[in-house]
């Protein structure tokens, strides 16, 4: 073959080529009735893919994800034209690309039928209220699938919609901390550590993942076997249980409780983050940037370890675990890591990535926001993108999360003001007037 | 290999980038034989472009080369440091966009253009994508986004804190929130509820996220929770319908009633292995539940059953082939 296999790659998965390319969901309708993360990201996967989402949210305020966070400013992104003096905060951003805005009181009769309208004329419904809420307003899957029996309705939340603890609220927070995912993360005790929060609002963007592949498969079943709906439920701490299985099983078969174990790993040695001396940026005027620079360094197998021990002039160590049995017990990990560190007291993460890298030991210096954000690979990959977005001109952007040669997924713009797009949406899809939208928009029912 | 794609839908690979394609089976030549098959390749940073994956390359690699470990820990000023996941996250997310992008081909194929196609996810993609707001704000003015350890630097209340025997989150992100934390706290503490309610730089959402603002907050809730265990502050809390919960332990979560009520944690009776504790299938579906059925199989455990059943190898085939090591 001609082309080598890295520029075949390149030549299929190059992001300038994504809008040549056809959507994969073009044609799919859904309602995205959600606030926060977990429900809009959900809904926001399927509108990377194509669908026509429709975010659907209270009148003039919106939902409650965009008043939260810093450049909370309505110069840079606009609320609602109802509160010109109010913005959008950036949390508000990485959940809802692609989606149509519309505003709709779902506590008001008018407005449920407006959802009913919608919800017939849909391929689905994502929504993250408490559990039972849609169905006592009359807009629940019971209620929708009496019409429209080809919905596929998905309930996402904290602890289900079943069970003694149903009526608990939950966050992505609560969902980390009763989940189990704190009680593994972070430094042990004797470390100086606490049970640690993972920096992303993991729980529910995940979640969200896991929602939309949800969807994606009983939108095959149904298209391709049933021809039925289904109603659907995602519970974030399940998720957390459905992630640490290898712990539970330790539990269950041992009595066990993992613990945290900080930087390195539990499983494999050497494979942990080790501290190196000094700064990347010593004139910096960050505070951040004059902290000392982190690396991962990988040597699990044999051989790998022994070339590690090596270049750090410890062969005792070498000799001493020369097997991963040895390597992987605590008291061995408490010896060979502070080696490692040791020798790289007088380097920074960049050195020691060379000298490492020169020795073929697999190694990856950690990156904060900036450092990731100037990386040509993500960039070329279109993993992070530049997005010409039409209300708010040029924002950095996540890029999707996945590839695909064919029909790609992409980002046409970032978000828009609350109902932005009512008349669009209620013109086509209601038929409604433009004197019966002023009504409509007087009464706050839009 | 090349037989067995002409029958499958799907082929999910994570060997070094090109080494299939090497060896004449990567989706190049199988895409040949099979134009609807759907072909993943699944990584750390990917398969192609200047950070591409290098053997021997596990999560974390693109934990700490996404940012993610720069953010989570406690900031230098309390003790803390770049942090990795104690899970393999990027794995677990890597894994579900790939997942999401099969699915998506499988729909696609089935509806639309009859073909498979080529499908990459790597952990740090994933990752990437739902890191919130890092990269926004790094666009905005060049900041970096800072380790914030158990709070929240977007939404106050949203944090863990100690109390009397661990740590609990409470989580009110709006006014109405706000007040009924601050209620609840009163009926134990009220000098505390006044202190908070009556601050005049407190009255506004957007006022309390400043640092000595978050600050002000958590002492005085932690006033409150030094004398309340988990159990108890949640108990009080959730009467007023506050978010809150206790940091569990693994122990805690599988044995949590709601949680086995709910079946989120299951006793596989495997063969192979016998009574296994594991984490259910999070996929709740009236009509398409997902499921269980075993855990993993020692290696070719099914090679019988797949080599007669797809490919029609005889005993002696497959004599022959095990023989020479290649099955």
């Amino acid at each position: 073959m001609a082309m080598s296999f890295e520029e075949y790659c390149r030549d299929v998965f190059d992001p300038k080529k994504i809008f040549g390319k056809p959507e994969p969901l073009k044609g799919k309708r859904f309602l995205s009735c959600t606030q926060y993360i977990l429900g809009p990201s959900c809904a926001n996967y399927l509108a990377e893919l194509g669908a026509e989402v429709i975010k659907i949210e209270l009148p003039r305020r919106g939902e409650p994800m965009r008043h939260t966070t810093p450049f909370n400013e309505p110069k840079l992104y606009p609320l609602s034209k109802q509160m010109p003096e109010m913005g959008t905060g950036l949390g508000f951003f990485g959940a809802n690309h692609n989606e149509y805005f519309l505003s709709v009181d779902f506590h008001k009769p008018e407005g449920q039928a407006i959802v009913k309208m919608l919800a017939n004329k849909s391929d689905g419904v994502v929504e993250n209220y408490r559990a039972g809420t849609f169905d006592r307003w009359g807009i629940g899957y019971r209620q929708l699938s009496q019409t429209n029996p080809r919905i596929i309705y998905q309930w996402l939340g904290g602890f289900g919609g079943w069970g003694p603890g149903r009526k608990r609220a939950s966050y992505d927070i609560l969902g980390q901390a009763q989940g189990g995912c704190f009680s593994v993360t972070g430094w042990p005790l004797d470390k100086g550590g606490n049970p640690s929060k993972q920096t992303i609002w993991i729980m529910d963007y995940w979640g969200g993942m896991m929602g939309a592949f949800q969807i994606l498969a009983c939108m095959y079943w149904r298209d391709n076997v049933s021809g039925l709906g289904n109603f659907m439920e995602y519970s974030q701490v399940q998720g957390a249980q459905r992630h640490l299985s290898d712990c539970i099983a330790l539990y269950g078969r041992h009595g066990l409780v993992p613990q945290r174990w900080g930087n390195y790993d539990p499983l494999v040695s050497v494979h942990g983050i080790i501290k190196c001396g000094k700064s990347s940026y010593p004139n910096s005027k960050n505070p951040q940037e004059l902290e000392e620079g982190f690396i991962l360094v990988s040597a699990y197998k044999d051989a790998d370890f022994a070339k590690l021990m090596k270049l750090i002039t410890r062969d005792d160590l070498a000799k001493k675990y020369a097997t991963h049995d040895e390597r992987i017990k605590a008291e061995s990990q408490y010896e060979i890591y502070p080696a490692i560190e040791a020798w790289a007291k007088d380097k920074t993460k960049e050195q020691a990535r060379d000298i490492l890298t020169k020795e073929g030991i697999n190694n990856q210096p950690v990156w904060n926001s900036k450092e990731v954000s100037n990386q040509e690979h993500f960039h070329l990959r279109g993993e992070l993108e530049w997005l010409d977005d039409p209300t708010f001109g040029d924002v950095q952007s996540q890029g999707p999360a996945f590839h695909l040669s064919d029909s790609p997924p992409r980002h046409k713009w970032a978000f828009k003001p609350v109902g932005a797009d009512n008349e669009y949406i209620l013109g086509k899809l209601c038929g409604f007037s433009k004197t019966k939208m002023a009504e409509l928009e007087a009464d706050a029912v839009i | 290999m090349k037989k067995l794609a002409a029958h499958a839908d799907v082929i999910i690979e994570n060997a070094p980038p090109g080494q299939w394609d090497e060896w004449g089976i990567g989706y190049r030549q199988l895409s040949q034989l099979n134009p609807r098959l759907v072909y993943a390749w699944v990584g750390q940073l990917g398969q192609w472009g200047p950070l591409k994956d290098k053997p021997g390359n596990l999560d974390p690699t693109a934990q700490a080369a996404c940012g993610f470990v720069h953010g989570t820990g406690a900031p230098v000023a309390f003790g803390g440091t770049p942090t990795r996941s104690g899970w393999w996250m990027c794995d677990q997310v890597g894994g579900t966009g790939a997942a999401i992008g099969i699915m998506t081909a499988l729909n696609y194929r089935e509806e639309v253009s009859g073909r498979g196609q080529f499908v990459e996810a790597t952990g740090a993609a994933g990752v990437i994508r739902i890191l919130d707001y890092n990269w926004g704000w790094y666009g905005v003015d060049g900041s970096i986004r800072p380790r914030y350890g158990n709070w929240d630097l977007a939404i106050n209340i949203y944090a863990v804190n100690p109390c009397k025997d661990g740590q609990i989150m409470v989580g009110g992100g709006h006014d109405r929130l706000w007040y009924r934390i601050w209620r609840t706290v009163g009926k134990d503490k009220p000098e505390v509820e006044q202190h908070i309610v009556e601050d005049p730089a407190l009255k506004e959402v957007t006022a309390r996220l400043p640092h000595y603002k978050q600050v002000e907050t958590y002492t005085s809730l932690c006033e409150w929770m030094k004398d309340n265990t988990r159990s108890e502050a949640e108990t009080k809390l959730q009467a007023e319908e506050v978010a809150s919960g206790g940091v569990s332990f693994i122990d805690e979560v599988c044995e949590f009633p709601h949680y086995k009520y709910r079946g989120h944690l299951e006793i596989i009776d495997d063969v192979n292995y016998g009574k296994v504790l594991i984490g259910a299938s999070a996929f709740l579906g009236q009509r398409t539940p997902g499921r269980v059925k075993w855990i993993g199989r020692p290696i070719g455990q099914d090679n019988e059953d797949v080599y007669r059943r797809l490919l029609g190898f005889t005993k002696a085939d497959m004599d022959n082939l095990k023989a020479k090591g290649v099955i």
